[in-house]
C-alpha cells in the first residue's frame, strides 16, 4: 500500500528546508528509523530517518530544492495491503486497542472512571481552541460550536471569536455606544471617589487597534516642515469656486493628494507586515482620524490618488459629517491602507501619532503657524509652516524612505503646480 | 598599626573514580552488588536509547522539541541509584535518565515530549516532579520540598537537578541561601556540560568551579567527574547521608559535556570545535562503565547485545502505545491535569 512521508517541521516554527541530500533512491527498500535524506533548515542540517519500512516509489523533490513543511518527501510502498478497506478496520482496531489497553494500562488506569468519561465527553463536545480563546468567546457570548474555526485543524482562534462577535454586535448599537454611556451610581449608593466606566463600543476598539499597534510594532516618527505659503494662496484664491459647488477647501486635501502621489514612490509605506510578508499595496485608501463625542474614528476614503482634491474636499467633509453623528458603516472604516491625523485644529505642533493598525504608516498634522524663517537671501521673512510627524513601522521601512517620502511630499505642498504635474493613473 | 589575618581557608575538592579506560582507582572502597551495577549500566543504555528515539520521532514529525541528556547518562543513573524512595527528584528538562531510573514508565515521558499533558502525571509514590524548564527555578522548589519535609519532620532529602547556566541565575542563590539558613536536606546537582545552549561555560561565569560557589554560603561543594557514574553515585550517597543526619545541603558540580545538540531545534557544529567534541566522546561515561564491566567480568558482550535489543524494542512498543494515546486524549483541556477538581 502506498504511504506518504510528510515533511515534518524539524525546529521550532519552521515552514521549509532545503534538501541537501538524499541518501537513498526509488525503488531501494529502507527500513524503519534508516535515514533517508539530509535536510538543511534555518535552524540545523539534519538527517531525517524513516518513518516506515517499504520499498521506494517516489522521491517528490530534487536535491538542492526546497521542500515545504506538511508537503510529501517521498512516498512508499510499504509491506501492508490492500486500501481503504483495512485501513478502516486498522483504525477501528486501534480504537478498540486502545480502549483495552486504556483498562489494562497501569498509567492509564490510575485515572477514576468519572474522569475518564469527562476526557471522552469533551472530546466529543468542546471545539479546538485554547483556554483564552474560550475565555475571549465568553467575554464577547460567542457560542464556540456555532462558529468555524480557521486556524490549524480546524482550531479556532481569536480572530473568528472577534469576527464572530463583531458579526452579531456591531455596527448601529456598537457605534453609538461609547464614553457617552457611563454606569450611573444609584441615587440610594453612597457617593465613590471614583467612577468605573466600562470599556465598551468606541473606546473598546480603539483600545484594541492601538494596543495591536504598540505592541506588534516598532514605531519611529519622523518631524519636518513645509513652508505653505502658495497653498494658502491658491486655497484663498478658489474659497469661492468650492464654495459655489458647496465645498469647504481646506489644507488636507491637498495633503492626501501629495502623499497619494509620493506614497507610489514609496511603496513600503503603503504596506502591512503579515506572516512572514511585507504586502506593497497597489491601491491608495486613507484613514482619516476624526474626533467624535464617542472617541476618535477613522473613516476611510478610498483611492485617494484617482480622485480630484475637490472630490476629496466633499468626501471629506462628508465622511467626517457621518461620522460624528454615528451614520457610518463599518466597511467605511475598514480597509485602510495608510493614515492622516490633524491635530492642527485644535493646537498643537509635532507629535507621535500611533498607526492605524496594520498599515505601515501614519501622517499627523500639527497646527500651521506663521514663523519667522531665513530665506534665500539670507533675509528674516514670515513665512506659515505646516508641521508634519509621518510615524512608521521601523520593521517594514528605515529613517531614509521616512525621510525621502516625507521630502516629496513637502514638495508638493511648497510646490502645488507640482501636483498638477505628477497627477494622472499610475 | 595594620592587622591582617586570614579568616577563613575555604577548599573544593575533587573526585574520580573510574577513568576513561574503565579502571578504578586502587584506593577506593566501593562495594555494590553486581546486580546493582548491571542495573545501573542498563538505565544508562535505556537512557541513551531513549534519547535516539525520541530524536528520531522528532525528525519523523511525530514529536515536539526534546533536548537529550547524550553524555550526561552517568549523572542522571548514578545519582538516583543513590537515592531511596522516599527521597524527592526535581528534574529539570534534560533528566529523562533520572526520571527513567527511578522508574517513571517510558509511555509518559513520551507523551509529555509527544505535547500530551498526561505524560506529567508522573504516580505520587516515585516522588519525582514532572520537567520543569524555565532555568534555575528547580532550585527554589527543591529548597521548598526540602524545607517543608523539614517542618513536617519527615526524614527525607532531595535531589535537585541544573544545569551549569542556571548557577548564573538569581535563584541559584537565593536557593542555596536559604537551604543554607535553613539547613535544609538538599543535594544540589549541578550538570555542567560546559554549554547553555550556545553559551560556553567561560562566557557565562569567571570562577574556575561551580562548586567553589556553594562555600559563599557555608555549604559544603565538590567537583565530581560527572561521565564516572561510580563517583557521582558515592558523592550523591554521602550527600544525601549528611542530609538525613541534619547536617545541611551540598552542592555537587557534575563535570561533564554536552556530546549532542541543546534540542532538536540546534545545530553546534555552528558554535563549536569538532576537535572538543573528539576529545569529549572518548570520555563517554557508557563506553568507560561497560569497559569497566566487561574487565570485571559483570557482563558479557552477548548480554549487552541483548540488552540493546531489548531496550530498542520495548521502546520502540511503548513510543506507538504513547502515540495511540495521544491520539485518543487529542482534544483534552490541558486544565484537565493542571487544576484539582
Ligand atoms: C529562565 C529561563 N531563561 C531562559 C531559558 C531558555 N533556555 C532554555 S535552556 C537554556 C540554557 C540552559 O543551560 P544550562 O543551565 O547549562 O543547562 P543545559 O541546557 O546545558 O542542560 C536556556 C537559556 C529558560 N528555559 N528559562
Ligand atoms: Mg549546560
Amino acid at each position: 500500500m502506498e504511504k506518504e512521508f510528510i515533511f515534518p517541521d524539524l525546529g521550532e516554527g519552521i515552514t521549509e528546508g532545503e534538501l541537501i541530500k538524499w541518501l537513498v533512491s526509488t525503488g531501494d527498500y529502507v527500513n524503519e528509523d534508516q535515514e533517508i535524506a539530509e535536510i538543511e533548515t534555518d535552524k540545523a542540517l539534519v538527517s531525517i530517518p524513516s518513518a516506515f519500512s517499504g520499498k521506494i516509489k517516489k522521491l517528490c523533490y530534487e536535491e538542492n530544492q526546497t521542500v515545504k513543511v506538511g508537503t510529501a518527501l517521498l512516498i512508499y510502498e510499504t509491506d501492508e495491503t490492500s486500501q481503504t478497506e483495512d485501513t478502516k478496520s486498522d483504525s477501528l482496531k486501534e480504537t478498540e486497542n486502545t480502549q483495552s489497553n486504556r483498562e489494562k494500562d497501569p498509567i492509564i488506569n490510575k485515572k477514576k472512571p468519572q474522569t475518564e468519561q469527562s476526557i471522552q465527553n469533551t472530546t466529543h463536545l468542546l471545539p479546538l481552541a485554547t483556554p483564552a480563546t474560550r475565555k475571549l468567546a465568553r467575554e464577547l457570548g460567542v457560542d464556540l460550536h456555532s462558529i468555524k474555526g480557521s486556524g490549524k485543524d480546524g482550531r479556532i482562534i481569536d480572530d473568528d471569536i472577534q469576527k464572530a462577535a463583531n458579526k452579531t454586535e456591531i455596527s448601529s448599537e456598537e457605534l453609538t455606544e461609547g464614553l457617552g454611556s457611563k454606569t450611573k451610581p444609584s441615587p440610594s449608593e453612597k457617593a465613590s471617589p471614583y467612577e468605573a466606566i466600562p470599556l465598551k463600543g468606541i473606546r473598546r476598539k480603539i483600545a484594541e487597534s492601538m494596543q495591536a499597534s504598540h505592541q506588534e510594532m516598532v514605531m519611529v516618527t519622523h518631524m519636518d516642515e513645509a513652508r505653505v505659503d502658495k497653498l494658502l494662496e491658491i486655497r484663498k484664491e478658489k474659497a469661492e469656486l468650492a464654495k459655489s459647488r458647496g465645498i469647504k477647501l481646506t489644507l488636507l486635501p491637498f495633503i492626501l493628494k501629495a502623499c497619494s502621489i509620493a506614497l507610489q514612490d514609496h511603496p513600503y509605506l503603503n504596506a502591512s507586515l503579515q506572516e512572514e510578508s511585507i504586502f506593497l499595496k497597489k491601491y491608495y485608501h486613507f484613514g482619516f482620524a476624526v474626533d467624535t463625542d464617542a472617541g476618535l474614528m477613522v473613516p476611510v476614503i478610498r483611492d485617494v490618488n484617482k480622485k480630484s482634491i475637490f472630490k476629496l474636499a466633499k468626501e471629506l467633509t462628508e465622511l467626517s459629517a457621518r461620522a460624528r453623528e454615528r451614520k457610518i458603516d463599518l466597511e467605511e472604516l475598514q480597509n485602510h491602507t495608510f493614515s492622516i491625523t490633524n491635530i492642527g485644529s485644535l493646537g498643537g505642533i509635532f507629535f507621535t501619532p500611533i498607526i492605524h493598525h496594520p498599515d505601515s504608516a501614519i501622517l499627523g498634522i500639527g497646527r500651521t503657524q506663521q514663523k519667522p524663517i531665513v530665506d534665500q537671501n539670507k533675509k528674516i521673512v514670515p513665512a506659515y509652516m505646516l508641521p508634519l510627524a509621518l510615524t512608521f513601522d521601523h520593521r517594514i521601512a528605515d529613517g531614509a524612505t521616512a525621510a525621502r517620502f516625507v521630502n516629496q511630499v513637502i514638495s508638493y505642498l511648497e510646490d502645488p503646480d507640482l501636483l498638477l504635474l505628477e497627477e494622472g493613473e499610475n | 598599626m595594620m592587622t591582617e589575618k586570614v579568616l577563613q581557608k575555604l577548599q573544593v575538592k575533587s573526585l574520580s573514580i573510574l577513568n576513561e579506560h574503565g579502571e578504578v582507582d586502587s584506593s577506593s572502597t566501593i562495594q555494590l552488588s553486581e546486580e546493582i551495577l548491571k542495573k545501573m549500566y542498563a538505565k544508562m543504555l535505556l537512557t541513551r536509547e531513549f534519547d535516539q528515539r525520541c530524536i528520531n520521532l522528532q525528525r519523523q514529525g511525530r514529536m515536539g522539541t526534546y533536548a537529550a541528556a547524550y553524555g550526561q547518562e552517568a549523572i542522571h543513573v548514578g545519582s538516583t541509584t543513590a537515592m531511596q524512595t522516599q527521597d524527592w527528584l526535581v528534574p529539570s528538562f534534560r533528566e529523562q535518565g533520572a526520571l527513567l531510573s527511578r522508574g517513571v514508565n517510558p509511555e509518559l515521558l513520551f507523551l509529555f515530549f509527544m505535547g500530551c499533558e498526561k505524560g506529567n502525571e508522573i504516580p505520587k509514590e516515585l516522588h519525582t516532579l514532572p520537567y520543569c524548564v524555565p532555568c534555575a527555578t528547580q532550585i527554589t522548589h527543591g529548597v521548598g520540598i526540602a524545607m517543608a519535609a523539614q517542618y513536617k519532620k519527615e526524614n527525607l532529602a532531595v535531589v535537585t537537578f541544573f544545569g551549569d547556566g542556571a548557577s548564573s541565575e538569581g535563584d541559584f542563590h537565593e536557593g542555596l541561601n536559604f537551604a543554607s539558613v535553613y539547613q535544609a536536606p538538599c543535594v544540589f546537582i549541578c550538570q555542567n556540560n560546559q554549554w547553555a545552549i550556545s553559551t560556553p561555560l567561560k562566557q557565562q561565569m569567571h570562577s574556575p568551579t561551580i562548586a567553589q560557589k556553594a562555600l559563599a554560603y557555608g555549604i559544603e561543594g565538590e567537583r565530581i567527574d560527572g561521565n564516572d557514574v561510580l563517583a557521582v553515585f558515592i558523592a550523591t550517597k554521602r550527600a544525601l547521608k549528611k542530609a538525613y543526619e541534619g547536617g545541611g545541603p551540598t552542592l555537587l558540580e557534575m563535570l561533564s559535556y554536552r556530546l549532542g545538540p541543546h534540542t532538536t531545534s540546534d545545530d553546534p557544529s555552528r558554535y563549536r570545535e569538532e576537535k572538543e567534541l573528539h576529545l569529549w566522546k572518548q570520555k563517554d561515561p557508557i563506553l568507560r562503565f561497560e569497559k569497566y564491566l566487561l574487565n570485571k567480568g559483570v557482563l558479557s558482550e552477548e548480554e549487552k547485545k541483548v540488552f540493546q535489543e531489548k531496550i530498542s524494542e520495548d521502546l520502540k512498543k511503548h513510543a506507538l502505545e504513547a502515540e495511540k494515546i495521544c491520539q485518543a486524549l487529542k482534544n483534552q483541556d490541558i486544565c484537565e491535569f493542571t487544576f484539582k477538581k
